[in-house]
């Protein structure tokens, strides 16, 4: 089975594509999907050993997204850091939850750095 | 006939506004932030940061609608004003480096009963127009200073003043509360800055448990946000 390192879920194709770009520069494979299907999609394709979210989605609530994820036996244990433009007192959900759906990280991205994004994805995926 | 259409409340279409704002200017930064990355560019560094702070006056402004137009009371816990106000420099530091400004620290810790987010964004604010203000006077060999302070003030209040080369008085503040809107218009005529920061933080600080009013110490100026001190039960 394919595998990559991160599986970018974020519904803005710029911004994926920024994000993209500074995985890429530290040597971090990647793929991009701009949907909660195409996330699917993508991987059922190559398996990601670590996911970062965009919560906020057209047509599908990021944590709906996860739970329906999670249903699937092979990505039951991939970690997902969430960045958002939601904060993580804006979502509002017990962290208990957030820990069990396998969330390691909540970073909200107006005052979320690219290097710190890019920092945490590289130590999660050691 | 012509049907009566129901337009948003001008409060409500603002704050959506706010929201909408915060996408462009997060692609905004993080590009600039890519191209700095890989091209180590100055402009990109100064790009990046006119995005970031744009991001924050938003913000800003979203953590006052939730109190003020929301009716959301910001629940109020026993906050340590110290550290608060350490995180809070430790944020704002690298855009006072960049406008040559030195920040002084006399901050005794305090328990205080707020808000957090509330009082760190109108930290923020008080320090953003403190800074505007400053960045426009004479420097001292090169430098602007800005004091921090965090004392007691009485049994049951902490003062906790941000202070520069701002001409400020009470009839100032009087007048910039009266002109709340405006903003336009300048707070004063030896002011850059337009006092939307101030008036954010004077809206937070009613919402957070404070109050807003002005501070001097020797030749700085600025302003003060009063806290209540938190009534910690005494177990006998």
């Amino acid at each position: 089975m394919d595998t990559v390192d991160v599986l970018i879920i974020e519904p803005s194709k710029d911004l994926s594509l920024v994000i993209s770009q500074a995985l890429t520069r530290k040597e971090i494979s990647n793929s991009i999907a701009n949907s909660a299907q195409a996330a699917i999609s993508q991987a059922d394709v190559a398996t990601p050993r670590l996911i970062i979210l965009e919560i906020l989605m057209p047509k599908h609530n990021g944590l709906e997204f996860v739970y329906e994820f999670r249903s699937y036996e092979e990505w039951l244990n991939i970690p997902i850091i969430v960045y958002s433009q939601i904060s993580k007192k804006e979502l509002d959900a017990p962290s208990e939850l957030i820990e069990e759906i396998g969330v390691k990280k909540h970073f909200y991205k107006p005052t979320t750095s690219l290097q710190q994004l890019v920092d945490c994805a590289e130590e999660l995926l050691v | 006939m012509v049907e009566s259409v129901n337009h948003p409340a001008p409060d409500q279409l603002l704050k959506s506004l706010a929201k909408e704002l915060k996408n462009p200017l997060t692609l905004i930064a993080r590009q600039a932030e890519l191209e700095a990355m890989q091209s180590d560019e100055k402009a990109f560094d100064s790009i990046r940061q006119a995005a970031e702070h744009s991001l924050k006056l938003v913000d800003s402004y979203l953590v006052m609608a939730q109190s003020e137009y929301g009716q959301v009371q910001l629940p109020l816990e026993n906050i340590g004003v110290g550290s608060l106000i350490y995180d809070v420099v430790q944020e704002i530091n690298p855009y006072a480096k960049q406008h040559k400004i030195l920040i002084e620290s006399d901050v005794q810790e305090h328990l205080v009963m707020t808000h957090s987010l509330g009082l760190r964004t109108a930290l923020w604010c008080l320090f953003k127009f403190v800074f505007d203000s400053s960045a426009a006077s004479e420097k001292d060999h090169g430098h602007s200073r800005v004091l921090i302070r965090a004392k007691k003030h009485g049994k049951e209040q902490v003062n906790v003043s941000i202070m520069g080369n701002v001409n400020i008085s009470a009839s100032d503040l009087t007048l910039a509360r009266k002109m709340q809107g405006k903003s336009h218009l300048a707070l004063s005529v030896h002011s850059q800055t337009s006092g939307v920061q101030m008036a954010i933080a004077d809206i937070l600080a009613s919402s957070i448990g404070g109050g807003l009013g002005v501070a001097k110490s020797g030749q700085l100026r600025g302003l003060s946000l009063s806290l209540p001190k938190s009534q910690q039960l005494q177990l006998v």
